[in-house]
């Protein structure tokens, strides 16, 4: 037990989760500017559940964590006493697929999951950022929203059922292991996307999709924004339906020191397409048609824009807008963003969400001090004019990664959700002391 | 059963605010709000409201709430498990006449509909467009948004595309005080999907006044397959073969003999007389794909033992085999004079199991037993044949039909795949969930409806003091 965890408090929780691996967290386990000061790694349930049990009885602040993808995303905790990892939690995969559904620990990592499906011929399709770390449960309870979520959805319309600990210690059993099932109250749906604050997810019943015989991910450079929004609608009027449709926008002064090819800041379209061969073909003659050009880039391997976009910036926005006014949205924020260094711009096309990212993470190498960038109070002040831009789009801007000083200047959510009076009582009802992640969601749930 | 009159300066409140059109009173006009297509139990309200917008829902619920008078939500009335029974329920809530549009938004692919608009034309406002609302029960030419969302309803083509949770991108909600929400779905609010947990709640954490739903492109070609086989066993085994060789149908469909028998008779497909079961697949996607899929699909059926396959190209063929389809179960009443509907769900892989038992439970309890499915889903419509007129098989009806539902439960599936829980099946929810679990549901509606005056009764187990089981004739189906 570190000394930060020293008195009684300290004590209690040594003994009440006596046997819980337990380790000091590393500098770099932070969430959203904070340090928590112990890492528990319950390895299945039971232990789990003494975990939950002895944080209820003594008040101690508990986040959950996975593979620590998305920590950042929310604001911070009102306390936090310790960190809960569900790495071990992964376990054995049942796969069943002649159902299309698997069962699996929620500690499992999505690389993990695919892996194990690969010799039966199914895979789950979504494709989040880092997926060789980020974990089942956290991903859906973050709800990731994925480049293929364009052809598949969300994580949480994988998800047939589900265990979970809530913060008053019940073990639930919610949803069922078939692809259909309105049994009851679809509890399911209250803990996808709930971010471990009204419970922890221990494991998972996913449905999985066949592996399909081909898939290539084209890449085609755009004049501009104009061709851009115009190859989105001629997309969506045809009868392709890529699995992804990605639009990656790079701006501002390079302060990287790498020297951009001409075609750098011309927004670059990705897509990806799956099927048969001659599906594959014919999508392929098509494309060539609706664009009119061809791809400068054709690849095999899904792309890795994603993850690139969660690793070199320092601070990472997303704006939420309706698909149709994404790219106008879009095109709005890197007005206001160039001046102050480069950035680069996402777009899911379909689901109208633009991943911002900025300040521009110094190569590990350099080893120097990094460019100067913008001062916290700069990036709060930037994220304020963001907002009142965003509001003549309809859209909202949230924080999913900033540097630790920014989350004492600002809100990560942008507004209140509606029914915040029933969420409230909601989450009083699963954690009644209030121990799961508390205040990291919006109007401090 | 008839539920208590009510307070008459309250209904002259309410007449005042709704107009005569929208409030019904009398024997006349109340006898057919006294069930749904869950026939065995009947209750009449007291009174009917029919609220044309929004706000006269609202002002009506927060009038019933302060009196503390209970209400139950309806749409069209097609439901299959009670779930607008108003057995204790002195007021029930219509929304018939909030069937506007709200908005087309083909740029953004979404639509927002008020609750009464029916499923059907959702679609119809939007295939010139190239676009269809993916949710289709079979009574989608009848059934509303409102109670499709209540009951997360799917269709034939959930297959593919999924059940309507998975179409829903928010809601308007008027809460069982009066409050109205806009409930949305899209990422990033830093609260929960209070959207997703109202959909399937069957009406009993507040009343939908409209949904944004989600469009999704109209496919380039279909193909529909009509395969032949000697019986249930041997089309169940195709269709995890189908699903084994990496296959996913829009559609995958199974009628048996019996059933085939009554369709026949009722539309005349051409059925062969001899099929012991059929299977109808669809198909679709881009044309390019479709012949080479056909082709595995005809391999996996031939393995299995089809006597016949046959891929109906011309559209008027493939509309006729689709209304034999879906509207099988009002072929039925020329079998039986009554029938009862299960809506039982098991792994896809187990519907050879699920149906051998199903056969051993109809052979014990001395019933006949016709089987439609949603076969792609694992998810069968049992249909118990019976005459009304023989209490002692209605008894047996009843009990049947629950070692069904266990049967499903016991091969790992669920007791309702779409229809829901209702009033029917509340017993089997402990069967289906532990204490803890029933516990939190229990805690989500009380959040919702704290004094339990929306739709009581219904999904968990209550002690509701019985109301009077008429003599039954249910129908229904999926
Ligand atoms: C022949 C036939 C075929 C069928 N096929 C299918 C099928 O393929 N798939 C399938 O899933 N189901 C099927 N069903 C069942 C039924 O049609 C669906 O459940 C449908 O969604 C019910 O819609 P409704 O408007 O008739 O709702 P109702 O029957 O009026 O109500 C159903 C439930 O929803 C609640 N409700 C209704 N409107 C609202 C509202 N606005 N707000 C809140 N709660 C509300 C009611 O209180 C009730 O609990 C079938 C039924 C029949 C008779």
């Amino acid at each position: 037990m570190q000394e930060s965890q020293s008195g009684a408090r300290g004590a209690a929780l040594a003994a009440g989760t006596e046997g819980v691996p337990s380790r000091d967290a590393r500098p770099d386990e932070t969430l959203s500017g904070l340090t928590a000061p112990t890492v528990l790694s319950p390895r299945d349930q039971q232990e789990l559940l003494s975990c939950v049990n002895t944080a209820r009885s003594e008040g101690l602040a508990l986040v959950v964590t996975g593979g620590g993808t998305a920590m950042d995303a929310a604001n911070p905790p009102r306390a936090l006493d310790l960190l809960l990892s569900t790495r071990g939690l992964g376990g054995r995969v049942d796969a069943r697929p002649n159902d299309m559904v698997v069962t699996i620990g929620a500690g499992a990592t999505l690389t993990e999951l695919n892996r194990a499906l690969a010799a039966s011929g199914q895979r789950l399709p979504l494709d989040p950022p880092l997926a060789g770390q980020a974990t089942l449960g956290g991903l859906v309870a973050a709800d990731t929203t994925c480049s293929s979520s364009a052809g598949f959805g969300c994580f949480r319309d994988m998800v047939l059922g589900l265990n979970a600990i809530d913060g008053s210690g019940r073990e639930l059993t919610v949803g069922g292991q078939v692809v259909k099932n309105v049994a009851g109250y679809d509890l399911v749906r209250l803990l996808a996307g709930s971010k471990g604050s009204l419970a922890i997810i221990t494991q998972l019943t996913l449905r999985t999709f066949p592996r399909p015989v081909a898939a290539l991910t084209l890449q085609y450079r755009l004049a501009d924004t104009a061709a851009a929004v115009a190859a989105r609608a001629s997309l969506l009027d045809s009868e392709l339906s890529p699995v992804m449709m990605d639009l990656l926008q790079d701006g501002g002064k390079d302060s990287s020191g790498s020297s951009p090819d001409n075609d750098h800041e011309r927004p670059l379209l990705l897509l990806r397409i799956e099927g048969g061969n001659s599906e594959l073909d014919y999508q392929q003659a098509r494309l060539r048609e609706l664009l009119g050009c061809a791809p400068f880039a054709r690849s095999d391997n899904p792309p890795d824009h994603h993850d690139t976009l969660h690793q070199d910036w320092l601070l990472r926005l997303r704006a939420i807008s309706m698909p149709g006014q994404a790219l106008a949205f879009a095109d709005r924020v890197a007005t206001l963003v160039k001046a102050g260094g480069s950035y680069q711009l996402l777009t899911h096309l379909c689901s109208g969400e633009t991943v911002i990212g900025l300040e521009p993470r110094p190569p590990v190498a350099a080893g120097q001090a990094p460019t100067s960038g913008r001062s916290p109070g700069e990036m709060a002040a930037l994220l304020a004019e963001l907002r009142q831009a965003a509001f003549d789009y309809k859209a909202r801007v949230v924080v999913e990664q900033a540097p630790a000083e920014l989350y004492e200047l600002v809100d990560c959510w942008h507004g209140r959700p509606a029914g915040l009076g029933l969420m409230r009582q909601l989450k009083k009802r699963f954690d009644p002391v209030g121990i799961l992640s508390p205040g990291r969601l919006a109007g401090g749930l | 059963m008839s539920n208590p009159p009510l307070d008459a300066g309250l209904v002259t409140r309410l007449r005042r605010m709704l107009g005569e059109e929208g409030l019904l009173t009398g024997e006349a006009a109340l006898r057919v709000y006294e069930c749904d297509g869950y026939t065995l139990e009947k209750a009449r309200p007291s009174l009917v409201l029919l609220p044309a917008t929004t706000q006269e829902m609202s002002r009506s619920v927060e009038l019933l709430h302060k009196a503390g008078i209970a209400f139950v939500p309806r749409g069209a009335g097609t439901g299959v498990s009670g779930g607008c029974l108003p057995a204790d329920i002195p007021v029930m809530i219509g929304t018939s006449r909030m069937q506007r549009i709200r908005r087309v938004d083909i740029d953004n692919r979404r639509v927002e509909v008020e609750a009464g608009v029916v499923n059907l034309d959702v679609t119809r406002l939007v295939e010139s467009d190239g676009l269809h609302y993916a949710p289709d029960p079979s009574s989608q030419a009848a059934c509303t948004i409102g109670g499709n969302v209540a009951e997360n309803s799917g269709g034939p083509h959930t297959l593919k595309y999924g059940v309507t949770v998975n179409h829903l991108l928010g809601l308007e909600l008027v809460l069982p005080d009066g409050e109205v929400l806009q409930l949305s779905r899209e990422a990033g609010s830093g609260g929960f999907d209070l959207a997703g947990v109202v959909t399937g709640s069957e009406g009993t954490l507040g009343i939908i006044t409209s949904a944004t739903l989600a469009l999704v492109k109209t496919p380039q070609a279909v193909a529909t397959m009509l395969a032949v086989f000697p019986g249930v066993l041997e089309a169940s085994r195709a269709v995890s073969a189908i699903i084994a060789a990496g296959l996913v149908p829009a559609a995958l469909e199974m009628m048996d003999a019996l059933v085939i028998e009554a369709v026949e008779a009722a539309y005349g497909f051409g059925f062969p007389a001899d099929a012991g079961a059929v299977l109808i697949i669809e198909l679709d996607g881009l044309a390019a794909a479709l012949d080479e899929q056909c082709v595995q699909v005809t391999e996996a059926c031939n393995e299995q033992g089809a006597s016949e396959i046959r891929r109906a190209d011309d559209p008027r063929e493939r509309a006729l085999l689709w209304k034999s389809r879906k509207r099988a179960f009002g072929a039925m009443g020329r079998l039986s004079p009554s029938y009862c509907t299960q809506d039982g769900v098991v792994p896809r892989s187990a519907l050879p199991q699920i149906v051998e038992r199903i056969g051993e439970i109809g052979r014990r309890y001395k019933l006949r037993i016709a089987n439609i499915m949603h076969a792609g889903d694992g998810n069968i419509h049992p249909l118990l044949l019976y005459d009304e007129n023989d209490p002692e098989e209605v008894a047996r009806v009843l009990d049947a039909g629950r070692d069904i539902l266990l049967a499903c439960l016991e091969l790992g599936g669920s007791v309702t795949g779409e229809h829901g829980i209702g009033i029917e099946k509340t017993e089997l929810m402990p069967a289906s969930f532990g204490p803890a679990t029933l516990a939190a549901m229990a805690d989500l509606r009380e959040v919702f409806n704290p004094r339990a005056l929306c739709n009581p009764h219904k999904i968990l187990p209550s002690d509701r003091h019985c109301v009077e089981v008429t003599r039954p004739r249910p129908r229904g189906g999926g």
